[in-house]
């Protein structure tokens, strides 16, 4: 995903709320987009999905984008399976495949009994985690969260949070804006601020997750008969040769499920040793 | 393409569950009920029918298009592009028009008397004056679908005119000369005074390619000026 010199204005002679903004981003990466309240945050989120056209600039997407809006509008008259199949039918999902995704991640949000209620008749948070389900069962390659944890019950915030790192950690680009400064703290890749002037700049005082400090989980995997470890796995995590057919993992915490989930389910099998999680003393 | 067919499943659930297909279709009915009356000559009756469905036409692609909250359809658009989540809802307008279209006919067939007014030179065959009554409302339904396109965003973006500009278009689409659909209902209308019937087959391609090159073009402003 790249921008390129992207500025943004509404109508001949409106303010710059987005100028010469650069910003590339790759896949595997979690990015947080700060800045003040009207700053232009969910504007370059939505220049970035293609619901609005950039006044100047150009926006590479690496294919479809799943968005979760700020406010999702409970005057859409359908139920919340019949809205999250029809989605995920454009999102190029078959039937059954859409109705699979959308069962597990309304459950895994504890609404699973919900699932036949009319969205006008589902409370608040109800429905905007619906708006979340709605993106989430895409896998879609770019994933935009403009507020998404806004009216959500802290258990779901936090499913949220994994969610958000487990699509990073599979090799989603995924870029945030939320109010809460601390919100998946330590998990993000890089952070920017949307300055006054419209401009985009690195935060400073974000410290990337990958190198510098957090909280690292080991992992040390037996590979039966010297196997190869499967490639690309979640978090991209460093490798130290243990003894024998030994190896030990290590990824930022953010990346440890995705990355336990991807070892268990990789063929050939092959067997965790063990699991630890160690303050990051680099 | 495929994903095109998802998007207007999904308007098309829309439009039936929002209601929205509801007001053009009391209108549709009221309209037939004060026009055609059972015993009346085929002919008219399908003229008048296929006239009617051109502004109901026009409205279905407005409650369509005005179905969907803004937030929902960034949803759709960061998936799909504005452009193919544009199509979506202007086919399901097309496919709804065009059952409303079937139904039509079908009444009219159902409750008809003579094929030709009683006072015409002759008498033509029911199966002529049924191919020139199917045309007729196929053809409406392009051309009303195309003034609806005409009259609502992306190229008309200011929506209080949008109900006075679709009704000013179907007029023009029923009453310029040239236009597919004043051929055909002028047509059936001719024919039920002087019973000769003519099923002009060419008017057919000749709107589906107005209405096409409309509906792309729209669809490709729809990127360009998201509201």
């Amino acid at each position: 995903m790249e921008l390129t010199a992207v500025g943004k204005r509404y109508g001949r002679g409106g303010r710059w709320i987005l100028r010469d903004v650069g910003l590339a981003v790759g896949p595997g990466e979690l990015v947080r987009i700060a800045g003040a309240n009207g700053s232009g945050k969910s504007t370059l989120l939505r220049l970035v999905a293609g619901i609005e056209r950039p006044s100047t600039g150009r926006v590479v997407r690496p294919g479809a984008a799943a968005y979760v809006p700020e406010r999702f509008p409970p005057a859409l008259p359908f139920d919340a399976a019949s809205y999250l199949l029809r989605v995920g039918r454009v999102h190029g999902l078959s039937a059954e495949a859409a109705r699979r995704r959308s069962g597990e991640w309304l459950e895994r949000f504890g609404v699973a009994d919900r699932a036949g209620t009319p969205l006008s008749r589902l409370s608040k948070g109800a429905c905007q985690k619906v708006a979340v389900v709605q993106a989430l069962i895409a896998e879609a390659p770019l994933l935009l969260l403009d507020e998404a944890w806004t009216g959500l019950d802290p258990g779901a915030r936090a499913v949220l949070d994994d969610a958000a790192a487990e699509r990073a950690a599979a090799g989603g680009t995924v870029l945030f804006v939320d109010h809460d400064p601390a919100r998946l703290a330590g998990r993000t890749s890089a952070a920017y601020r949307v300055g006054a002037d419209g401009g985009l700049r690195p935060e400073a005082g974000e410290t990337p997750a990958v190198d510098g400090g957090g909280p690292v989980v080991e992992v040390e995997v037996d590979l039966p008969d010297g196997a190869p470890l499967p490639e690309r796995l979640p978090g991209a995590p460093a490798v130290a040769a243990l003894g024998g057919t030994a190896v030990r993992l290590t990824v930022p915490a953010g990346h440890s499920d995705a990355l336990l989930r991807g070892l268990l389910l990789s063929r050939p099998a092959l067997r965790v040793l063990a699991v630890r999680r160690r303050e990051e003393e680099r | 393409m495929r994903q095109v067919g998802a998007l207007t499943r999904y308007h098309l659930e829309l439009l039936v569950r929002s209601h929205a297909w509801l007001p053009p279709f009391l209108t549709f009915a009221l309209l037939l009920v004060i026009g055609v009356a059972p015993g009346d000559p085929l002919l008219g009756g399908l003229g008048f029918g296929a006239g009617a469905l051109v502004p109901v036409s026009a409205w279905y692609v407005r409650g369509a298009l005005q179905a969907e909250p803004p937030a929902s359809r960034a949803c759709l658009v960061a998936v799909a592009g504005p452009a193919r989540v544009h199509l979506g809802a202007l086919l399901a307008a097309l496919a709804v028009s065009g059952l409303l279209a079937a139904g039509e006919v079908a009444l009219v067939w159902w409750t008809h008397g003579p094929v030709a007014a009683p006072g015409a030179p002759r008498q033509p065959g029911a199966g002529e004056a049924l191919q020139a009554g199917v045309l007729a409302a196929v053809v409406s339904v392009l051309l009303g679908t195309l003034a609806g396109v005409l009259a609502n965003r992306p190229v008309l973006v200011r929506s209080p005119y949008g109900i006075l500009a679709a009704l000013g278009l179907a007029a023009a689409v029923l009453v310029v000369p040239g236009s597919p659909a004043n051929a055909a209902v002028r047509g059936l209308v001719l024919a039920d005074r002087t019973g000769e019937v003519a099923v002009n087959w060419g008017e057919l391609p000749w709107a589906v390619v107005l209405l096409a090159a409309v509906g792309v073009g729209a669809a490709a402003l729809a990127g360009r000026r998201p509201r």
